[in-house]
């Protein structure tokens, strides 16, 4: 449980979320269930089985590389936090 | 002589050559106003779903199999987590398990001798956004996020910062003649990423790597590498060890600093994309693309020499760039004399292009005009600087060479008579050359020669004019 509070401050701090005491609890608290049943996941040997992420497979439809826009650049903008011009703006990240 | 062997891997990204983005139908030009070539998908809106671009697919397909990459029967794509403003999903679109081409090869000419580096894979992917940093926020433009590219990871085959920097440039070869992409390291359509270790001499397992980045051309590659193998060659010197970690390149200083370490590398989490079903690939559609294939680099080099008997040098240059090949081939299809056509495409019509700063495929010649040229230099009909005149109009206008030279009446004068009348001409007008040339002064000679060609407009035989003017000296 320990371990998830922790992750839960890391995940919470990558994600700019400020959380209260109790919101992170609680939080805190579903992450440590959802592990715990991944956990248990664990236990099925699947080593020799590949990977599904689809019911079907191979059945997907592609699309021909043709240009077309449905939305204007500023009703795209319209849910930017801040914006400069036609940039979204966020906090300093330097690597 | 270095105590180590040098051991050098590759990461090349290749940006695709396709109107619109991976999965989405935002345009992928360059140059656009921020965020003008985004929509829901590419911007990661909940509940937009992508749609694969089937011709990124096939680029990236007949990329692999240039590569002479193994093909599986279904591909698929994966998601990449990570946390940063220039990934609007919070991950990237990648492939992992089922990537679309493994296990290839690529011929390399290193000088004389060729050499095999294995290509461990070839993956298709998303490229990020673009970040401007200043000093209190960052900026964000992700008309470049979704843009479909190839990344192409060889195997640690390379042996020295020079082959890289070979390898890199056949590679980006390969990669134009297959019209895969424009290739251009400036613009970033193509980049590469170096893993670099050292061993002992002998050794077979591999030392502790270090990989560079931010090597934006062929001489950043090998000047970035070079500078890690002399700094690894420092560390192990002085009994130190190589500490595994992400370097950059400093362009500026022509340094690699020390950007991250492996602890703090970044685990993926890579799963399947839900999103995204696989994509089959038959063995129809692999024979159909494989079959559609150009001649590539090497081949065409090492034919041009066989076939032709051009030298190394010629036949390196002409398949340097494909407009030019373009170009040869066309006129030999004319069944011209190789020599003259790689004569004046090397020479005057690079020339021109370098002078007009205009790409080769813009000029309006044709290798039928260059086979037109060279048959009328080989039968005579014009001579040299009559030639480099009618090409000069060819490539300003279009014409072909020989309207040109039948309109404006070009023909060499074979004529000994009428050039005989100019030489007498010449011999009167400068008799002080003359004299010259008859005390032993033999460069008087060429300037008499010239006044001919001068008088005759350039289109008197000057082996001819040299004839008649030794004779009457």
């Amino acid at each position: 449980m320990h371990e998830q509070t922790d992750v839960a401050s890391h995940v919470a701090a990558l994600a700019l979320l400020h959380l209260d005491a109790q919101r992170h609890a609680a939080l805190a608290q579903q992450l440590h269930e959802i592990v715990q049943y991944a956990h248990k996941l664990y236990e099925v040997d699947v080593a020799h089985v590949d990977p599904m992420s689809h019911g079907v497979v191979a059945a997907v439809p592609w699309r021909t590389d043709t240009c077309a826009r449905d939305t204007t650049v500023e009703q795209l903008l319209h849910s930017a936090p801040a914006r400069e011009g036609t940039f979204y703006v966020v906090p300093p990240v330097i690597e | 002589m270095s105590r180590y062997e040098t051991v050098i891997g590759l990461e090349v990204h290749v940006e695709l050559k396709t109107q619109t983005k991976l999965f989405c139908r935002c345009a992928t030009s360059f140059g656009a106003q921020p965020n003008a070539h985004t929509c829901p998908v590419c911007l990661g809106h909940p509940g937009a779903l992508p749609v694969t671009n089937e011709q990124a697919v096939l680029l990236a397909l007949r990329a692999a199999l240039a590569l002479q990459c193994t093909i599986p029967p279904v591909t698929s794509f994966d998601r990449k987590n990570y946390f940063y403003p220039d990934s609007p999903k919070a991950y990237q679109i990648s492939q992992f398990a089922h990537p679309i081409g493994r296990n290839g090869v690529v011929e390399v000419a290193f000088g004389r001798t060729t050499e095999r580096i294995r290509i461990h894979q070839v993956h298709l992917e998303e490229d990020a956004g673009k970040l401007i940093h200043e000093p209190y926020r960052s900026l964000v433009d992700l008309n470049r996020a979704g843009t479909p590219l190839i990344e192409i990871v060889t195997e640690p085959d390379l042996r020295s910062a020079e082959h890289a920097k070979m390898f890199l440039e056949q590679l980006r070869d390969i990669i134009l003649y297959c019209g895969v992409s424009d290739g251009k390291m400036e613009e970033g359509s193509l980049r590469c990423d170096a893993n670099v270790s050292l061993r002992p001499i002998g050794a077979t397992t591999l030392g502790t790597k270090t990989e560079i980045k931010n090597m934006n051309s062929f001489r950043a590659v090998q000047g970035g590498i070079a500078y890690e193998v002399a700094r690894q060659t420092a560390l192990l010197d002085r009994g130190e060890r190589v500490v595994q970690q992400t370097r950059r390149w400093d362009e500026a200083q022509s340094i690699t600093i020390a950007m991250r370490s492996k602890e703090q590398a970044q685990d993926y989490r890579y799963f399947a994309d839900p999103d995204l079903g696989g994509i089959a690939l038959s063995d129809q559609l692999i024979t159909q693309v494989r079959d559609a294939l150009p001649e590539l680099p090497l081949a065409k080099r090492q034919r041009y020499e066989q076939q032709y008997g051009l030298s190394e040098y010629d036949a390196a240059s002409l398949t340097a760039h494909v407009a030019l090949t373009k170009l040869f081939d066309e006129a030999m299809a004319h069944a011209a004399d190789a020599k003259t056509v790689a004569n004046v495409l090397l020479g005057d019509v690079c020339a021109y292009a370098n002078a007009h700063d205009a790409p080769l495929s813009t000029l309006p010649i044709t290798g039928a005009h260059i086979a037109q040229l060279a048959a009328l230099l080989a039968q005579g009909t014009i001579s040299q600087p009559i030639a480099k005149k009618v090409l000069k109009q060819t490539l300003q206008t279009g014409e072909a060479p020989n309207d040109i030279v039948a309109t404006q009446g070009l023909t060499q004068i074979q004529d000994s008579d009428a050039i005989d009348a100019l030489v007498t001409q010449v011999i009167t007008a400068h008799p002080q050359s003359v004299a010259d040339v008859r005390s032993g002064k033999t460069q008087a000679l060429g300037f008499l020669v010239g006044q001919v060609m001068r008088a005759s407009q350039g289109k008197a035989n000057p082996a001819l004019v040299n004839e008649l003017l030794k004779k009457r000296l």
